[in-house]
């Protein structure tokens, strides 16, 4: 699995054991280095033993040294061995246990000597030597050796098992101590991790905790370390858009509910008194039967139509429309209602003007936007309808005086339901109409806004550019 | 008994009201909320059925307003709202009962009648005075296991008046609680009623029970006391 905790685990491990092996190799090349000259300098020692003790008499060399002198020397142990020989090559003297074999001829001076591993003879083992090549000591008297010194060598070899099991237990100690490094370290990692991977965790636990019921939720942006902030603030930006627009559709539907259950009562109501009490039932009941049913069918229709507007799922037909035509079409079939309120229907706009949209859908607009000002403008006031083309395209207007509206009110005018009162009327709008308009304007391409003007009058325009 | 009901909707008006009224209440219905305060605040209502969707004043905020005046009549509230919070909201600002819409009329009936009971004191839906026994849920009246034939309003007379046992009842107070306002206040309504009702209860063998108190008004007793006498009473 891909996991965050694992890839971090696993990276720091891979980094930590390069930093253990480089450092356990410098240790060992460290102290390996230290041993090997501490080694050396006890080689060197022993090589200026035998040096002191070589004294040149005469045209003579004398070598005062023996194997007893130093214990490691004596045949019976013999981890160390000697040979002095003059710079020619010819044998002075040497160790008993070397039995004339001869030790390598290399040599360096006093001040830089030679060192080098080689086994040692007669099958002792690896060894390392010491090789110097010097002037024996000399009795300022004696003017031949004065006149004559005689170069000679001497080669030291030591038995180096010692110091190599010395190296190898370190070696074994540096990998002990580095592997077990690493399996704590393995250990501690998760430790150290999880408290760090803390937040990662709590934010996926919270997401897994939101749902629909849950919106509400929101994620830490305070608490949380920065690099997660701007995550959190990104999906707390998501839950409220999320959220208002559960609220949204929540209250649409308890506000749908609440439309169809108020007629429902009305139905209900008459047809139990006239079931209860027969002898008062009469066609008054039945009139009255039928426009609660056509106000609700007027309902549903419109939320259809807005189900279908707001999901795009409305097939237009554009074809070339008489606009002029379209409106007095509609006017004329508000007739009835603007007599009984009397209300004047003023039309403002050329004769003539044709525009490629959808005619069904511009008549339901219009439609819509004629019928709300014939039932909340005044009584005996008038209601404008003009419509102009210009640069941009087609614009029209419908304009009614409405001093009930308030400018607060303008956002909410288009809100499913929205009705000035809260509570319903008799008249025969659902609270839908301005909603369905304004998501039928943008199927057609154009837009549907509200404003205000100073003596109050609510002017509502849709604008429809020549494009589309 | 009196009823309130505040109602927009003109249809619910003119059924619930009137099968409030076949039911023998007398009725009193307001189409907004202020005109529903005014006749609450005004007349002596025993029950006041609100719905919350009103214009000019909301059913809650209506109730509000009553409850603040002192006014104690039972409330019912009608709602088509379904949330659970709109019903609390109105049972925690004082109403007595809720009920949403749409409701069955029979429902709506009973649980009006069960506000007014409790008003006077009843809990049970038979009360029993002497052979007399009521039952305000069939609005029937039975005299020695026979039935009383009476006309709604005149059971509602009979109902308040036993509801009220034993105190003296004005004139006055019975045409506020069983007449709305379509009843002609200079009428003699009440007088006439009482007679009718004495008629009819001596005839199912009941003994004098609703005795006149000159001056003061109507009194239901089992203590005897002097006869009807329709044309001089208070």
């Amino acid at each position: 699995m891909h996991s965050l905790h694992r890839r971090l685990t696993l990276s720091l491990l891979g980094v930590l054991a390069g930093l253990i092996a480089v450092g356990a190799g410098a240790l060992y090349w460290g102290i390996r280095g230290s041993l090997l000259a501490q080694f050396d300098q006890g080689l060197r020692f022993k090589a200026l033993v035998v040096i002191t003790g070589t004294e040149q008499r005469k045209a003579k060399l004398d070598v005062r040294f023996s194997d007893h002198f130093l214990r490691e020397f004596d045949d019976d142990i013999a981890t160390d061995f000697y040979h002095v020989r003059t710079a020619e090559g010819k044998n002075v003297e040497r160790s008993d246990a070397l039995n004339k074999d001869d030790l390598p001829e290399r040599f360096g001076t006093i001040e830089e000597p030679e060192f080098w591993d080689m086994p040692l003879p007669a099958g002792r083992g690896p060894g390392r030597a010491i090789g110097i090549k010097f002037r024996p000591r000399i009795n300022p008297k004696d003017e031949v050796a004065v006149a004559n010194p005689i170069e000679t060598t001497v080669v030291v070899a030591s038995q180096r098992a010692e110091l190599d099991q010395m190296l190898q237990r370190l070696g074994i100690a540096l990998a002990i101590g580095g592997v077990g490094l690493l399996v704590a370290t393995s250990l501690a990692v998760p430790l150290v991790l999880r408290p760090g991977l803390r937040p990662v965790r709590l934010v996926a636990d919270l997401a897994q905790t939101i749902d629909a019921a849950t919106l509400e939720q929101r994620f830490p942006t305070e608490t949380v370390p920065s690099e997660l902030r701007p995550i959190c603030e990104r999906l707390n930006d998501l839950l409220a858009r999320l959220a208002a627009s559960f609220e949204r559709e929540r209250r649409f539907s308890a506000d749908l509910a609440h439309e169809l259950l108020t007629p429902l009562a009305e139905m209900r109501a008459i047809a139990e008194s006239a079931l209860k009490w027969p002898e008062t039932a009469g066609p008054e009941d039945y009139e009255r039967s039928v426009e609660i049913m056509l106000r609700m069918e007027l309902l549903v229709k419109q939320v259809l139509e807005l189900a279908r507007a707001e999901h795009a799922n409305v097939a237009t037909q554009f074809t070339m429309v008489d606009v002029p035509e379209l409106v007095r079409q509609i006017v004329r079939s508000h007739t009835a209602t603007a007599i009984e309120r009397k209300i004047e229907v003023v039309l403002a706009g050329t004769d003539e003007l044709t525009i490629n949209t959808d005619g069904g859908v511009l008549h339901v607009i219009v439609g819509n936007l004629i019928s709300n000002a014939v039932a909340y403008a005044p009584e005996a006031s008038a209601i404008r309808v003009s419509w102009v083309k210009n640069a941009t395209g087609t614009e029209m207007s419908v304009a009614n005086a409405a001093p009930q509206i308030e400018p607060a009110d303008l956002p909410q005018l288009f809100d499913r339901f929205w009705r000035k009162d809260a509570a319903r009327t008799e008249s025969q709008h659902s609270g839908l109409g301005l909603s369905v308009a304004l998501e039928l304007a943008r199927v057609i391409g154009g837009k549907l806004s509200v404003e205000q003007s100073a003596d109050s009058a609510l002017i509502f325009t849709l604008r429809i550019p020549s494009s589309s | 008994m009196r009823v309130l009901y505040v109602e927009d909707s003109v249809s619910l008006q003119k059924t619930v009201g009137g099968a409030l009224r076949r039911s023998g209440y007398a009725v009193d219905i307001a189409g907004d909320g202020e005109e529903g305060a005014r006749l609450a605040l005004t007349e002596p209502y025993d029950v006041a059925v609100l719905d919350i969707m009103l214009p000019k004043l909301d059913g809650i905020s209506l109730l509000q307003q009553l409850r603040a005046n002192g006014c104690d009549v039972p409330v019912l509230m009608l709602t088509a709202k379904t949330a659970v919070n709109e019903r609390v909201a109105g049972l925690n600002h004082g109403a007595d009962d809720y009920l949403g819409k749409p409701f069955a009329l029979e429902e709506l009936l009973a649980r009006v009648q069960a506000l007014a009971r409790r008003r006077y004191g009843q809990t049970k839906s038979t009360t029993t005075i002497g052979p007399v026994t009521l039952d305000s849920v069939a609005k029937t009246v039975t005299c020695l296991g026979q039935t009383v034939e009476l006309k709604p309003r005149e059971y509602a007379l009979l109902e308040y008046l036993v509801f009220r046992q034993g105190a003296v009842v004005p004139r006055t107070e019975i045409e506020a609680h069983i007449y709305d306002d379509l009843t002609d206040p200079m009428s003699n309504v009440v007088n006439s009623a009482v007679c009718i009702l004495r008629r009819r209860l001596t005839e199912a063998g009941a003994p004098p029970m609703i005795h006149t108190r000159r001056g003061h008004g109507y009194q239901v007793s089992l203590e005897p006391e002097e006869l009807c006498t329709p044309s001089t009473d208070d």
